[in-house]
């Protein structure tokens, strides 16, 4: 018997309860979404509003009332900090923690100062985005794109949260497509600042709704944005991808991969294998910085042994979700088929983990099907394990971590992203960049101003006449 | 096999199945050695099936192997036929079949007639929505109904990747009186048909002739246009104005396993004495009667690969005894495939994505 639960929707920072028709969304954990679909009315409404109502407002209001919004959000006893909580975990299928863990790291960041920080990160200067601040000979300034659709995915929580405050720092208006995988907490979230102020321009800035893949108002919406952010997997990024006019901005995350590399040899191998689990464990493995293998150099035995350790401690700090039938039968026909290919399998007796030992390059016989299994590949050198990164590459964790500034060219050079110390792949710290972008960047259009002759700066005529002479009148 | 097997009564049909197991775990212990060092490293050799239940202990390949590695039993594949899956989505499961295997699939093939209760005086045609195997040389779905051209009359109606609608339509009115009509193809390629009957203005009446329709796959890319099994039967019925809804049937069956089962009135697919099925949790236990488990078979008909297979299906079992339909066999419910393909994240991975063939 399933639980059917309602929730709404969010039209110009509008809750709409019922539109009288909706969508539902049937989850494997046994629960029911019923949103409300959008009417031909609302879909007007959204796509009529005037999207430069943030550009006067300056970035300390924004900052001020974001602040708020992170305050409220961050308690526990807020009414739709707990909701959000109990039903993102009960359709997800992930621990409760995963959510309590991310809401309270989007509500750090939403504090003045980070956010201060955030911007200057990917801008460089937060004045950009309120004032023309003089550079060289213009005057420079970040004015909002418009209107930014993100069409989210919700295996990381955090991540739709962070891209909502990011839009909005940039003083766009948000319309967030939630994702069929978590349709709550992005959208909770986004009651919050109708709980703070429903007046408030920012709060009007925001739509919050679902739609069916490639509908009729996808193309609509897509068409109308003046940037188009898009998570997820191949297939579904390249049928949004198809859509994009000219003149709409597309900005891609994903489909990217993890891996570790380790030397086993040196350091203190238990405090690693804790760190190598941690991020193997963290959102389940679903998300594009979760290691889904390790190359080791070493002694490998005594590595899968010390990681098997830590993959049934972690239970403890990071208990393992609901799992589907699907995503059970999908890890146990995994481990028979690694099995087969004579590959060592490590396991606890559940399905709960999963470590195999094939060789490196041996993985495309056999599917990865994430849920906390950890390919080990034994390598000779560290240096082996660099050409498997490539151009789906996005974080690589390394340990011995004095390594890891000496490696960053060579996994660059092959296509990673990022390079992080072992244990901190979920855990981007400030000043990070996404994707191989600046993400703020994409969500402003940098204006110049730039100065009349009068201003010689180093590059002009010192005299301004001989410059006109030479620029006007040369052959006259 | 000669006589009705689903007749046999249940002890016997379980000293058959034990022995029929036995001997073909031994075969293929000995003669496959990607299997056999599986089973090694399984720590399970030919003396640990002592009984019926240590069946049930037979280390499975798992689909998945049959699309990456080539399997068969013996010194060489030299001489087999190469057959495959239909690989609509992803990768194709390539298994051989030696003659004496394929033998003893058109063998099983011909229960079906039994299993569909097909009695008839007159001549027998299949009228197959599939490809020649001369024009199709590898998919399994052409295959098997070249196999049993031998045996019956059959005519084949797609060349070319076209469905030959027109031909078909004339052939089928003018076998009517003639021999007993079977029309077999995919539900997306009948549902087609309908479609061109309608739009044609055209009728056809399989009633006088006892015509029988039987669907074989699932609805592979179709899954826009899948319509409720029952709902599809009482279409076809009217359509070819049927007896009435058992002469509308479905064959199960996939390129991994040698033979194909028919559905019973009931809608059940039984299991022959030489076959073992059973559904697994995922944890590597026997569900209950009943209740939805992995299917998982180990088919002793064929000799040229080990058909000792856990599948990409969720169905549910029923034990000897347990079918209203009067067949004493063991049965099974079709339920879903397992769902594999995961779109819900930024995480990257190698989705093999895995048709239910035939």
């Amino acid at each position: 018997m399933c639980e059917i639960i309602n929730i709404p929707i969010i039209v110009n920072g509008r809750k709409i309860e019922d539109t009288g028709i909706f969508h539902e969304i049937q989850y494997d954990t046994g629960v029911i979404l019923k949103i409300p679909k959008l009417t031909s009315d609302l879909e007007q409404e959204i796509l009529d509003k005037n999207y430069t109502d943030l550009a006067d407002i300056p970035i300390d209001d924004i900052t001020i009332f974001l602040n708020e919004v992170g305050e409220k959000w961050a308690d526990t006893k807020f009414e739709l900090h707990q909701q959000a909580v109990e039903l993102a975990s009960k359709i997800t299928g992930y621990n409760k923690h995963i959510f309590e863990e991310d809401f309270q790291r989007i509500a750090r960041t939403m504090r003045r100062q980070k956010l201060y920080d955030l911007i200057d990160g990917d801008l460089g200067n937060y004045l950009y985005l309120d004032e023309w601040i003089p550079s060289q000979s213009v005057y420079v300034k970040a004015k909002p794109k418009g209107v930014v659709t993100h069409i989210m995915v919700g295996n990381v929580p955090l991540a739709g949260l962070f891209t909502i405050v990011r839009s909005i720092l940039c003083k766009n208006r948000t319309i967030a497509k939630l994702p069929s995988r978590d349709l709550v907490s992005c959208l909770y979230f986004a009651l919050t600042f109708l709980a703070v102020d429903s007046d408030n321009p920012i709060t009007k800035s925001l739509s919050v709704v679902y739609w069916s893949a490639q509908s009729d108002f996808e193309k609509k919406i897509i068409a109308h944005s003046n940037v188009v952010c898009a998570w997820g997997q191949g297939k579904s990024i390249g049928s949004i991808k198809k859509e994009i006019p000219y003149g709409v901005d597309f900005v891609e995350f994903g489909p990217k991969e993890s891996f570790h590399i380790i030397d086993a040899d040196y350091g203190d191998i238990d405090d690693v294998c804790m760190r190598v689990a941690y991020d193997v464990c963290v959102y389940e493995q679903e998300a594009c910085f979760s290691a889904q293998r390790v190359f080791v150099k070493g002694n490998v035995d005594v590595f899968t042994e010390c990681l098997s350790k830590w993959m049934v401690n972690i239970k403890k700090r990071l208990p393992v979700g609901i799992r589907s039938q699907d995503k059970k039968a999908e890890i146990k026909k995994n481990r028979m088929n690694a099995k087969f290919s004579g590959f060592k399998v490590i396991d606890d007796g559940t399905l709960d983990w999963s470590i195999i030992v094939t060789e490196p390059g041996e993985w495309d016989i056999i599917h990865h099907p994430l849920a906390r299994t950890i390919y080990v590949h034994p390598v000779d050198k560290l240096e082996e394990a660099i050409e498997y990164a490539n151009k789906e590459t996005q974080s690589v964790g390394v340990s011995p971590w004095a390594k890891g500034m000496e490696m960053a060219d060579r996994l660059a050079d092959r296509g990673a992203l990022r390079v992080v110390e072992v244990g901190l792949m979920s855990r981007p710290r400030p000043g990070f960049t996404h994707d191989g972008m600046k993400s703020m960047n994409n969500l402003v259009r940098w204006i110049s101003v730039e100065r009349g002759l009068d201003y010689k700066g180093k590059h002009r005529a010192t005299s301004k006449s001989d410059f006109e002479e030479g620029l006007f009148k040369k052959g006259m | 096999m000669k006589g009705n097997v689903f007749e046999i009564p249940i002890e016997d049909q379980k000293n058959m199945i034990f022995e029929a197991v036995k001997e073909s775990f031994a075969y293929q212990y000995e003669n496959c050695k990607d299997y056999r060092r599986y089973c090694d490293a399984s720590f399970f050799v030919p003396d640990d099936i002592k009984s019926v239940a240590d069946i049930k202990k037979i280390p499975l390949v798992t689909t998945d192997v049959f699309k990456t590695r080539d399997i068969y039993t013996g010194k060489s594949s030299e001489g087999m036929n190469r057959c495959l899956s239909s690989g609509t989505q992803g990768t194709r499961s390539v298994i051989y079949r030696d003659q004496s295997t394929l033998n003893k699939f058109i063998d099983s093939a011909l229960l079906l007639m039994q299993m569909f209760n097909i009695h008839t005086d007159k001549s027998i045609k299949i009228f197959a929505l599939t490809p020649t195997k001369e024009e199709n040389n590898d998919l399994w779905i052409a295959n098997t109904f070249s196999f049993v051209s031998g045996v019956f009359d059959v005519g084949f109606y797609v060349k070319k990747g076209e469905v030959l609608f027109h031909h078909l339509y004339n052939d089928l009115q003018d076998s009517v009186y003639s021999c007993l009509p079977v029309l077999v193809g995919p539900p997306v390629i009948l549902l087609k048909f309908m479609e061109y009957l309608d739009e044609n203005r055209k009728n056809l009446d399989l009633y006088e002739s006892d015509g029988f329709v039987v669907t074989a796959g699932g609805w592979k890319k179709a899954n826009d246009q899948v319509v409720e099994r029952e709902i599809f039967v009482e279409q076809i019925v009217q359509k070819f104005n049927l007896k009435d809804q058992y002469h509308v049937r479905d064959i199960f069956n996939m390129v991994e396993m040698n033979t194909p089962l028919g559905n019973c009135s009931e809608g059940r697919y039984h299991i022959p004495p030489w076959m073992s099925m059973f559904a697994m949790s995922p944890e590597g236990k026997e569900v209950p009667e009943g209740e939805e488990g992995i299917m998982c078979f180990i088919d002793t008909s064929a000799t040229s690969y080990p058909a000792y297979v856990m599948t990409d299906d969720f169905v549910k079992m029923y034990g000897y005894g347990k079918c209203k339909c009067g067949c004493a066999a063991p049965s099974f419910e079709y339920s879903r495939r397992i769902n594999k393909v995961e779109d819900r994240g930024c995480a990257k991975k190698i989705d093999i994505e895995i048709e239910k063939e035939m």
